[in-house]
């Protein structure tokens, strides 16, 4: 049953040839995100300081900082959270826990993931459709939130809904056996142990609703705003929409360069502090919570 | 404490499962439904049990009749199932299936896989209700109540019947919170009642000694044969009057095997096993019921069963021809 020598000799190369090809695919893709931050890094660096994080923009925006569209970022991050948190985590609860195997069940599910391929731009049409224009919300914070939270309503529910059927279904066994009811079981029991899973998706969408551009062009966002958003109906200022704007229609666009690349940066980096946020507090509820 | 927690909290009067005879009336009748103490407790068991019903209030959300109350005149079988026919869609699960069983006795359910045996003790809790297309006619009674009727409450039934799985399924919260999830849906809150029924929880199910020192720690951390026995105590701490075991010690070790029997063996609680292992079967129970293809085969005590069949079916599975 021994292998001949050379069979043997084939195998072992396979195996290191197979290696080294994973290794390689790996490290690229490091590589092209270790150039992009650095790229990045060394552009914007010298337009960022507290002036620029902290000020408003003057100069036709040669000048001065984007401190309200990290306000407006922020707002518009966190608001379409408040939408597609609640929204999606009920709808993830109810096709989990609640909603029956068969056809309609099936349509539903294909119908969340098809809704989280579709262009942010159809989502930026609908949002003004609906938002400013029908419900008189007209172009503002509300809008935008709310637009945004719909776009990341799929991938909130989906990821959500995976991380509850990945709960053993022993735990909810154990609930019903010693008499609680189902909502008692899903609320005290499989919420508690699914939450670090639901986050995950609640934490790409952030991310995602930071950085959408073409959404909130429709919706909530002015090229400059000279005060700070007064209520959510306030129109707003956006990181990505003012990198767009400095990018593309300013009267000074090569004299904008570093102010670019600066306000990528603080994109990023606003992104970034999001994310570790949620990390952090997912990391936390997960503590114990091993099976 | 007993405006709050009703019997609970009386239940919890008594220190500790190991109390004995030494104890006052009331005190030990508490004691009946969770003792482990062998001897002491079997010695007047019994009679405990029935006195026991007395000055017991009702089980905040107990079956609609104070069963405890009732249970003192209660002689007859604590679970009677008659004619059950039992379906998951087509398929015919159990057929015309008649069972009486005896309270504080344990009764062992055997026979090979899909013979319907963990079918059968999850109608008895009810646990088979979230099975979609499942349907069954016949009438099961617990303590002489059926559990099927019109007005049966699944949740009250749950509570006076309880379960223990075939893996340990301990939540993923701290030991203490795993024994308090039952009495807390209950209403039990406060913080001296809960102390006292974790310990006499977990003494019944021969734990506290290993674990008193962490009650806050998760029992995930504990070893299978713990977790196991966390769950009876989770099981315990509702006061069940029967326990439904489904193959409790097939994911454990010989030794945590060997401790989870030896509880068994003790406890004075009627108790419903289903098991693989026949060994095991006739170790620790008194009762035992041989199910094949959906029908019960064969009834009686233990020791007939396995020395004196009646059917040559049972003969055969039991001398290991098929299963």
């Amino acid at each position: 049953m021994f292998l001949t020598g050379f069979a043997l000799k084939d195998r072992q190369t396979r195996e290191a040839l197979a290696l080294w090809a994973i290794r390689l695919l790996g490290g690229s893709f490091l590589l092209v995100m270790a150039a992009l931050v650095l790229y990045l890094a060394v552009q914007g660096a010298g337009a960022i300081s507290w002036e620029f994080l902290t000020q408003f923009p003057r100069d036709s925006m040669t000048a001065g900082g984007i401190w309200p569209a990290i306000v407006g970022t922020f707002g518009l991050a966190v608001g379409s959270m408040v939408v597609s948190i609640p929204l999606g985590f009920g709808a993830a609860i109810y096709l989990a826990e609640y909603a029956r195997p068969g056809p309609l069940l099936t349509a539903v599910r294909l119908g969340v993931n098809n809704l989280a391929g579709v262009p942010s731009v159809v989502f930026g049409l609908f949002g003004l459709a609906i938002f400013v224009t029908f419900f008189g919300f007209g172009r503002s914070l509300l809008s935008g939130c709310l637009t945004l939270g719909i776009l990341t309503l799929p991938t909130v529910t989906a990821a959500a809904e995976e991380s509850l059927r990945q709960t053993p279904a022993s735990f909810r066994e154990a609930a019903l056996a010693l008499g609680a009811n189902r909502w008692q079981a899903i609320r005290q029991v499989v919420l508690p142990a699914a939450l670090p899973g639901m986050l995950t998706g609640a934490i790409l969408a952030l991310g995602r609703a930071a950085g959408e551009t073409a959404p909130i062009i429709f919706t909530a966002s002015a090229a400059l705003t000279l005060d700070e958003p007064e209520s959510i109906f306030s129109e707003v200022m956006a990181l990505p929409t003012h990198i767009f704007n400095l990018a593309t229609n300013g009267a000074h666009i090569e004299a904008t360069r570093p102010q670019q690349f600066g306000t990528c940066l603080t994109l990023v980096a606003l992104v970034l502090g999001l994310s570790l946020f949620a990390l952090i507090l997912r990391a936390r509820l997960r503590k114990g919570r091993k099976w | 404490m007993v405006a709050q927690s009703g019997p609970i909290g009386e239940a919890l009067g008594a220190a500790g499962a190991a109390a004995g005879p030494s104890r006052d009336a009331r005190e030990g009748l508490a004691l009946a439904g969770l003792a482990v103490g062998g001897a002491e407790a079997d010695a007047a068991g019994e009679a405990k049990a029935s006195a026991a019903n007395g000055p017991k209030g009702q089980a905040p959300g107990g079956l609609d009749g104070p069963l405890a109350a009732e249970g003192a005149a209660f002689e007859g079988p604590i679970i009677e199932a008659v004619d059950v026919d039992f379906y998951y869609g087509a398929f015919h699960a159990l057929k015309g299936v008649s069972l009486a069983v005896k309270a504080h006795e344990v009764t062992a359910l055997i026979g090979p896989s899909g013979c319907g045996k963990s079918t059968f003790l999850k109608l008895l809790n009810r646990m088979n209700d979230f099975v979609p297309g499942a349907r069954l006619s016949g009438e099961i009674k617990v303590a002489g109540r059926s559990i099927y009727g019109p007005d049966s409450d699944p949740v009250s039934i749950r509570r006076l019947v309880g379960m223990v799985f075939q893996r340990p399924n301990p939540f993923p919260k701290s030991i203490y919170d795993n024994i308090c999830y039952g009495p807390r849906l209950t209403g039990a809150r406060k913080k001296a009642d809960l102390d006292v029924l974790v310990e006499k929880a977990l003494r019944a199910a021969a734990l506290w000694d290993d674990v008193k020192d962490k009650l806050a720690k998760s029992a995930l951390e504990l070893s299978g044969g713990q977790q196991q026995r966390v769950c009876i105590a989770r099981a315990l701490a509702l006061s069940p009057e029967i326990l439904l075991m489904d193959e409790p010690t097939s994911a454990l070790d010989p030794i945590a095997t060997a401790k989870v029997e030896e509880w068994i063996k003790g406890a004075n609680l009627s108790i419903v096993i289903v098991t693989h292992n026949m060994q095991q079967a006739a170790r620790v129970s008194d009762h035992t019921a041989f199910f094949y293809m959906g029908e019960l085969v064969e009834f009686g005590p233990t020791m007939e069963i396995f020395t004196r069949p009646r059917e040559l079916r049972t003969e055969n599975y039991i001398t290991g021809r098929f299963g």
